[in-house]
């Protein structure tokens, strides 16, 4: 090596390394050039280019003309200013670029500014794109504010923004300052832990945020805190909302659900197992056989549960309405694999549909039934009123009749004498009497039917519509709906039990007399017949007698009956059921119908298949997510050993089912985008860098290997040293030329190589100069005899160099810049 | 002219040359001969220190070569024509450019060195190949070409090791023809290392016999070849005789 310092050939080596890094250089950077460019185009094409953009407005592509005006207007009228670009469309969505006026840069316009296109027909989302920025996420919502302040202060940010509850954006003046301000908030961020305490869900405390200031206390004292500070907050978070919702939705929705169980018998061999399809026939379809083919009209069931006992399934394809018959098959494929049994089918809202729909039918009759009981009651008021008109005289035949009875014989000479038109007359009136209690009673107990199937129905209505609310959770409106007919069946169903219960005993307790009524007229009618046909007189005394017994014995006993009846507190009874009869009438029976045919209408809304979906698909969103109790979040120092404090928060909160989590106060988001944009100027790094090693290796292969040759043969002759021979050897020209040039071309062309920070190109070149130097004799021998001559000639190293090895060696750049220098070219 | 003494030469433990004691007058032909692996190609490479002796003395003209510093042991090796055996021409160049290369170099003018090139190409019959490339040439031809670039500077002491001894039979002739007319020239001395024992007989001034590197024997042709002192020397007596 040191021939060659002191050689003049040093000169050719200088302008070489030159000329290499220079070429080198601008090939790498070309190279480089090209790839930014190509990759670059490409993305701008899809994210724009770095920080042109501020929005990025994403709608679906049916609609993206109309959305592109209506964002115009926006901006037109509200960010006068800005501008919109159509971007690509990828997956049915169309982005919309939106650069923002400068004015609108600012704190105020970016924490609401999205909200400017919520209106956008068609609009998927608006995401905030500006840059440079730096995204702080996952703030606990109480430190946000605080945070953001303190964010504000730091150099190089322009401005800040909350994003949403638990984030803060950092703008930068400069793209150059994005490490410089990440590292900031890191210490920012750093200066603060959040212990967080969780409870279990089913056993929280009742007021978390007041148990958080107590235990922040206690912590602050116990471990001398600088600060500890509660920043436990009572709203739930967005994600804990939406699992909540989603399980409430669960939950009505089975229960919405038809749910069909097949009771397994005992010695079955069919094995089915949750989630496996099962089949029932659908509409048009009956008398199914085993080995048939499927067809789209079957329904499809899925098994939900499955016990020792039955299976329970809901319905996949199909609705309960479409069900034919309940047997239950299992299929595979396209074919049906064996009859399982016949299901019971339960589904609540079809019964309650039933319900509603039956009670709708019937309550209209109400009105009619009522207008009847009304006029009933008159009647029965009539009835009671001639009663007592009518005992007196009855008292007075019965005295006649019992007189008569001493002597029947006179009784019969007694009975020309006797008034037998006044007899004739008072036994009609009696009469008309019985009959209109026989038609009242009649009435009363065909009213009797009828009350008591409504009331019936409106019971019945009643347990469904509890059914329905207790269990599916309905929504607000309808279930006060639900409530308001639910009031009023119940009102009318007071209304009926109250009053008729006691008028309908009371007319059952009519019965008896009624019969014995019924037998004395009969009795009545003969001996009329009798009076009208001077039988009375004849001699067969014998049949008069017999019925003038009867008449007498009846009469007693009906006597005995009528006294017992107390007519005035019938009357009065009666009178106060036509006065609650007016009452039920004034409840509004058209609006219950109302109300019961809007649930009816509404109730068979989703289909069973609609229903299982949703409740899959719930289902499948909730598995995997963890369902968090009540948290309390307590920002402390970063001194404080966070795990080490359990057992001190577990007595704080008393409580020892609670888990302690350290939690950071916020962690800086990698900027996708500009880590995208990063990622491709690596790239551009990483192919300026392999151009460059390539052209370094080919000037290490071509041009250096007959220079390293000559210095191994000279290094060889000369039998120096071992530090003498390192020096003097050609791994230093190869190790030397390798890693300077590698160097000069990465640092100018800022070539860099993945994993590889500190001065890449010096490793690099140094490494690939060692392997050439050591295979130097393999790739580029010299040839020993021309060198010799030429050492014989009396040629210094140059002249070798120059004259004879270079100009018989590989092409290469050297042997290029070496042809000024031949003699001979 | 030149003097040499006690020239001494290891490779590692092998020792080549033990200590060699030799004169060349000026005009003088000497020929060195002995068998294969005496060190008689070290000896030769030595005095212009192609190979770089351990010790003793090399004097030429008065100049210590053994103490030359590196500038002017290149300005005397341009004194001294050296003839490789396997020729070393340089295979890019020309026959004419082979010869001139090494007088462009010393600093003649082109022209020059071309008329002084085209004079000694004349000289060993090459006149007719000037502008051929050495791989064209038979290995006769190439010797010659490599005996006129050693001859182009006129040097003083030519130095030839076994020139003809990776030549084909037919024609080493051509080859010793030429080098023959060399010795005839009074101004020049000759040390030539060589097997042609008919040529040396007839050319030589002087035979010097070589054996482990050391010199066995050194005398007259007559001499040495009728009347040998060494095993060397009674080896190519015998050589002789049964030609
Ligand atoms: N560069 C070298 N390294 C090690 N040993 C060498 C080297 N050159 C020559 N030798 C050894 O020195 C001895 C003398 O070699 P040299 O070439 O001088 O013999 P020579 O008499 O010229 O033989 P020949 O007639 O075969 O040319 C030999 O044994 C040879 O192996
Ligand atoms: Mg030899």
């Amino acid at each position: 090596m040191l021939y060659l310092f002191r050689a003049k050939f040093r000169k050719d080596l200088i302008i070489h390394l030159l000329v290499v890094v220079l070429v080198g250089s601008a090939l790498s950077m070309t190279a480089g050039y090209l790839a930014d460019n190509y990759f670059g185009k490409t993305v701008s094409g899809l994210i724009g280019d770095y920080g042109e953009f501020d929005l990025l407005i994403t709608v679906n592509r049916e609609v993206r003309s109309s959305a592109l005006s209506q964002i115009r207007d926006i901006l037109r009228v509200k960010l006068p200013g800005s501008t919109v670009e159509q971007g690509v469309t990828v997956a049915g969505k169309t982005n919309f670029f939106v650069q923002l006026d400068q004015k609108y840069r600012t704190r105020e316009y970016f924490m609401q500014v999205d909200n400017y296109f919520v209106n956008v027909t068609g609009l998927n989302g608006v995401t905030m794109m500006a840059e440079p920025r730096v995204t702080i996420r996952g703030i606990p919502a109480g430190l946000v504010e605080k945070m953001e302040q303190d964010m504000a202060t730091i150099d190089g940010v322009k401005f800040t923004y909350p994003a949403g509850s638990t984030g803060i954006d950092l703008m930068l003046n400069n793209a150059k300052e994005f490490n410089h301000v990440s590292a900031e908030v890191d210490k920012i961020l750093n200066k603060y832990r959040v212990l967080e305490v969780r409870f279990p869900i089913d056993n929280g405390p009742v007021d978390a945020v007041s148990l958080g200031d107590t235990l922040a206390q206690k912590l602050k004292k116990e471990y001398n805190l600088e600060y500890a500070e509660n920043l436990t907050t009572n709203d739930m978070g967005d994600q804990q909302y939406l699992i909540n919702t989603m399980l409430e939705m669960k939950k009505f929705l089975l229960q919405y659900a038809t749910v069909i169980s097949i009771p397994i018998p005992e010695d079955s061999e069919i094995v089915v197992h949750r989630d496996d399809y099962l089949l029932m026939p659908g509409p048009g379809r009956f008398d199914l056989q085993v080995g048939e083919e499927i067809t789209p009209m079957d329904m499809k069931l899925q098994v939900i549960e499955v016990t020792d006992e039955e299976i329970k399934a809901l319905i996949v394809e199909g609705n309960v309405t479409d069900i034919q018959s309940n047997e239950i098959y299992s299929f595979d494929e396209d074919k049906i694999t064996a009859f399982l049994g016949t299901g019971a089918v339960l589904s609540p809202r079809e019964d309650l549909k039933y319900a509603a729909d039956e009670l709708a039918k019937i309550l209209p009759d109400l009105d009619r039934i009522f207008t009847n009981l009304y006029g009933m009651t008159d009647e029965a008021i009539t009835a009671i009123e001639m009663y007592s008109d009518t005992m007196v005289e009855v008292e007075d035949v019965q005295q006649a009749l019992q007189e008569g009875q001493a002597k029947v014989e006179e009784v019969r000479a007694k009975l020309t004498e006797v008034d037998l038109t006044k007899i004739q007359d008072f036994v009609g009136s009696l009469l008309s009497v019985v009959s209109t209690a026989e038609e009242i009673t009649s009435k009363m107990d065909w009213a009797k039917q009828e009350l008591l199937q409504i009331d019936n129905e409106l019971g019945q209505f009643q347990g469904q519509v509890d059914v329905v609310k207790n269990e599916f959770g309905v929504s607000e409106t309808y279930s006060k709906q639900l409530d308001n007919a639910v009031d009023m069946a119940k009102d009318l169903q007071n209304a009926l039990q109250n009053n008729t219960t006691e008028i309908l005993e009371k007319i059952s307790g009519y019965n008896p007399i009624l019969k014995n009524i019924a037998g004395w007229k009969q009795d009545l009618e003969k001996l009329q017949q009798m009076v009208a046909s001077g039988d009375l007189l004849s001699e067969d005394t014998g049949a008069v007698t017999e019925v003038l017994d009867k008449l007498i014995t009846g009469s007693s006993s009906t006597m005995e009956y009528l006294g017992k009846l107390d007519d005035e507190k019938m009357n009065e009874q009666i009178h106060g059921f036509k006065e609650s009869l007016e009452k039920v009438q004034q409840s509004d029976v058209s609006a219950i119908i109302k109300e019961l045919e809007y649930i009816s209408d509404t109730l068979p809304g989703l289909r069973d298949e609609e229903v299982t979906r949703t409740i899959r698909l719930i289902e499948n969103y909730m598995s995997g997510q963890i369902i968090p109790g009540e948290q309390i979040l307590i920002m402390v120092p970063n001194n404080l050993n966070i795990s080490k404090t359990k057992p001190f928060v577990m007595e704080a909160v008393g409580q020892s089912t609670i888990s302690v989590f350290n939690m950071d106060a916020g962690v800086v988001q990698p900027n996708v985008r500009g880590e995208f944009l990063r990622i491709i100027s690596e790239v551009r790094e990483t192919i300026t860098a392999l151009v460059a090693v390539v052209l370094v290796m080919l000037v290490l292969l071509l041009d250096l290997t007959g220079v390293m040759s000559v210095i191994k043969e000279l290094r060889k002759k000369k039998n120096g040293s071992l530090i003498w021979n390192l020096i003097n050897s050609e791994y230093v020209v190869g190790i030397l030329f390798g890693s300077i040039s590698l160097e000069i071309i990465f640092s100018l062309t800022n070539g860099q190589v993945p994993y590889l920070d500190n001065h890449p190109g010096f490793w690099i070149g140094l490494v690939m100069g060692l392997i050439i130097a050591l295979l130097t004799d393999r790739i580029n021998p010299v040839n020993k005899n021309e060198y010799m001559a030429g050492e014989a000639l009396g040629f210094n190293l140059t002249e070798i160099l120059r004259e004879i090895v270079i100009p018989a060696g590989k092409p290469g750049l050297l042997l290029i810049l070496n042809r000024r220098n031949l003699d001979f070219k | 002219m030149l003097k040499v003494s006690d020239l001494k030469k290891s490779y590692g433990s092998h020792e080549v040359l033990k200590g060699i004691n030799l004169n060349v007058a000026t005009g003088e032909t000497v020929v060195i001969m002995g068998p294969s692996g005496c060190g008689k190609s070290t000896l030769i490479r030595c005095i212009n220190r192609l190979t770089e002796p351990d010790s003793g003395k090399i004097i030429y003209k008065g100049i210590e070569i053994d103490q030359l510093k590196e500038k002017e042991l290149l300005e005397l090796r341009k004194n001294m024509g050296f003839v490789f055996q396997n020729f070393n021409l340089i295979h890019r160049l020309t026959v004419l450019q082979n010869v001139m290369l090494g007088l462009v170099k010393w600093g003649w003018d082109r022209e020059q060195a071309e008329t002084r090139a085209l004079k000694v190409l004349e000289q060993v019959e090459l006149r007719d190949f000037v502008h051929a490339r050495p791989a064209d040439l038979s290995g006769g031809q190439m010797q010659r070409v490599a005996i006129a670039r050693a001859l182009a500077i006129n040097p003083d002491l030519m130095l030839l090791d076994e020139p003809t001894a990776s030549l084909d039979p037919i024609l080493v002739g051509e080859v010793l023809k030429v080098m023959e007319e060399l010795t005839v020239q009074k101004d020049k001395s000759l040390l030539i290392v060589t097997h042609e024992v008919a040529f040396a007989r007839r050319v030589a001034n002087r035979i010097v016999l070589m054996d482990q590197g050391v010199i066995v024997e050194e005398g007259s042709p007559q001499n040495i070849f009728e009347n040998p002192q060494s095993w060397v020397g009674r080896r190519y007596k015998e050589m002789i005789e049964y030609h």
